[in-house]
């Protein structure tokens, strides 16, 4: 059986994420993740511990945190504090960033794989208590330590898309965090099984939490809407999950461009039906839930609704989750 | 006067929730949340703390501008703001240098307060274009910080001894207008202090304050032989240790932190206020036990 939890992001305002988080207990959400939009909206953190003080049942996530922004050592203190709040509900989803969002702040990581390898390893190593002396292309530590008494240990679920990427996020995570069209997510799950079992874990131990766009149509959300994410998609999307799906390659490339020149909104307007399909989840609930269980199929274990949110999405959410719970409740 | 406490050093979140909510109860002014070097995060210890308390303002910092960018800051302290109402402060300042090299964090003295006057403009401008009441604070204790806090809502001067806090309150006394809080930011323990240097968790707060120390100052106040050993050896292992403490005598050490009994406290506080002072943040040891707290909420009651 899969899970179903919600998406929310920095960029949404307070009222939206709150009444998420008063909520999601009592929808049957598994988690609540926390998409960091670089230097838009709330603090992710806060946002995060805030998302954990409101709620009680539920695991909160980062989905994710760009380690190539925070320094390792507010990383690190991030895990105990949001540990501590949560009392053991929090999960560390960290990653490299979207590639318009590293570009747009003037970041550049040669090295991506390595560097995020590295970066596990020593916020392992500093929750563990150690204290650490350790350079990489993202960090410098020399003889930085938590003190800490009671070592601890927070599930890292990691948010990747590349093969080089997928197979360390099964040799080192305890989760993936997943975006991409069908195709695409059929084979990342393949390979995240597969290293993991490399690496001698079981073959399913790691989670595989399915994080893309949501957009049901059938309370006053536009296809507009639809469009303008799945630009954005595509736009961060790498080539080498691109080279995966058989689209119209022009087509994917005008959308690219558009978007890096102007916005998403002007890349929206090449994005066709065929497009949306591949790289979303809309229309009616039944539909909707309908891929849900596609995904579970594929190997899925937790899929995330939103965002966005627009129109009348309060209820929107609440008549999603209650489909998913009326098939679960049916014999 | 203000009063106010530091609180998550080392603490579990738990155990800082405890102790702001004797603190919000008991009648404390403020309860400031300090950052790295502590460690635990302070904005999301911020935010469980305003969740259990009603009345205290809770202040977040020493936060360092070396660490975290304007927009960063500004982000955090807007969520905390939107989400449990306009009660939170900020105070900012370089912080540790030690600490910061440890985490890759290396910069000249120029360019630090170059950066911190940098992002205290950028941060003030940013709150006050939302409409938040927060008042932005400097940590401060060279001339060149005190300086640069008139341009701040306050200052926290990080001095104990009166004949210091008195040299640092000239510094500003005649330029700052009549809402400037003046603050003093001792490390503080209230209870047995004649043998001052076997009291670890005083004399090493007093070590550290007095080791970072400027040039300036300690050449003001004739202490370069007594910090240059305590100096060396700090650069030698990188951390306060026993051997950086004993490097320094007790009558040094003494005049960087409060240590006495709650009545000299009081006196000491009247002192204060006397020379001009508004606020007293009563920094660590005193805030790492309940008995710290309860102490300090006496004195204020009585005084």
């Amino acid at each position: 059986m899969y899970n179903v939890s919600i998406g929310i992001t920095t960029n949404m305002g307070v009222s939206a994420t709150g009444w998420i988080a008063q909520n999601a207990d009592s929808l049957g959400a598994r988690s609540i993740w926390v998409g960091e939009d670089i230097a838009l909206g709330q603090e992710t953190f806060v946002l995060t511990a805030n998302t954990l003080l409101q709620t009680k049942n539920v695991r909160v996530g980062t989905g994710i945190i760009p380690i190539t922004v925070h320094n390792i050592a507010t990383l690190a203190r991030v895990g105990l504090a949001l540990s501590e709040i949560g009392e053991g509900r929090f999960v560390f989803g960290l990653g490299i960033g979207g590639i318009q969002d590293l570009e747009r702040h003037g970041i550049n990581i040669r090295k991506p794989v390595t560097g995020l390898r590295k970066t596990i390893q020593t916020l392992n190593l500093l929750w563990a208590g150690e204290t650490v002396v350790s350079e990489s292309e993202v960090f410098s530590l020399k003889k930085f330590g938590l003190g800490l008494a009671n070592p601890f240990k927070i599930p890292i679920f990691l948010g990747v898309r590349g093969p080089q990427m997928l197979k360390l996020t099964g040799k080192i995570a305890d989760g993936v965090i997943l975006s991409g069209p069908f195709d695409y997510l059929r084979n990342a799950i393949n390979m995240v099984d597969d290293a993991a079992e490399e690496a001698g874990k079981e073959r399913s131990s790691v989670e595989k939490v399915i994080w893309v766009p949501t957009i049901p149509t059938f309370k006053g959300t536009e296809e507009k809407v639809a469009k303008r994410v799945v630009a954005l998609v595509i736009a961060d999307t790498p080539d080498s999950v691109i080279d995966m799906l058989s689209v119209d390659r022009e087509r994917v490339e005008k959308i690219r461009e558009t978007v890096a020149a102007s916005s998403p909104k002007e890349g929206a307007e090449y994005v066709d039906d065929e497009l949306l399909d591949v790289f979303s989840i809309s229309g009616s609930k039944e539909h909707m839930v309908d891929r849900f269980e596609e995904l579970a199929e594929i190997g899925a274990t937790e899929v995330v609704i939103g965002p966005p949110f627009s129109g009348d999405w309060r209820d929107t959410t609440k008549e999603i989750f209650e489909e998913v719970n009326s098939r679960r409740d049916s014999p | 006067m203000k009063w106010g406490i530091a609180l998550n050093v080392k603490d579990t979140i738990s155990r800082t929730i405890d102790k702001a909510l004797i603190a919000d109860k008991g009648g404390i002014d403020q309860v400031w949340i300090t950052d790295f070097p502590a460690l635990r995060y302070a904005p999301t210890v911020a935010a469980a703390i305003a969740e259990k308390t009603s009345n205290c303002r809770i202040g977040v910092g020493l936060v360092s501008p070396l660490l975290y960018s304007s927009s960063h800051i500004v982000q955090f302290m807007t969520t905390l703001i939107e989400s449990h109402g306009d009660r939170f402060d900020l105070l900012l300042g370089p912080g540790d240098r030690f600490a910061l090299e440890s985490i890759g964090i290396v910069n000249t003295p120029k360019a630090i307060v170059e950066r911190t006057k940098i992002t205290l403009r950028e941060v003030k401008r940013e709150l006050l274009e939302s409409g938040h009441d927060s008042k932005i604070l400097l940590g401060a204790q060279g001339p060149k910080m005190i300086e640069l806090s008139l341009k701040a809502d306050g200052v926290l001067l990080n001095y104990s001894d009166l004949e210091m806090a008195s040299w640092a309150a000239d510094q500003v006394r005649d330029k700052i207008t009549e809402n400037f809080q003046l603050g003093l930011f001792p490390p503080a323990f209230i209870g047995q202090c004649e043998k001052f240097s076997e009291n670890l968790a005083i004399s090493y707060s007093a070590a550290m304050v007095a080791i970072g120390l400027g040039r300036t100052v300690t050449d003001i106040f004739n202490l370069s032989s007594s910090l240059k050993k305590g100096k060396m050896l700090l650069k030698e292992h990188g951390v306060i240790n026993d051997k950086v403490v004993a490097a320094i005598s007790d009558d040094v050490l003494k005049r960087f932190a409060f240590c006495g009994t709650r009545k000299q406290l009081q006196e000491y506080t009247k002192e204060l206020e006397k020379i001009g002072y508004t606020n007293v943040v009563l920094g660590p040891p005193i805030g790492m036990s309940k008995k710290g707290v309860e102490n300090l909420i006496f004195v204020k009651a009585s005084s």
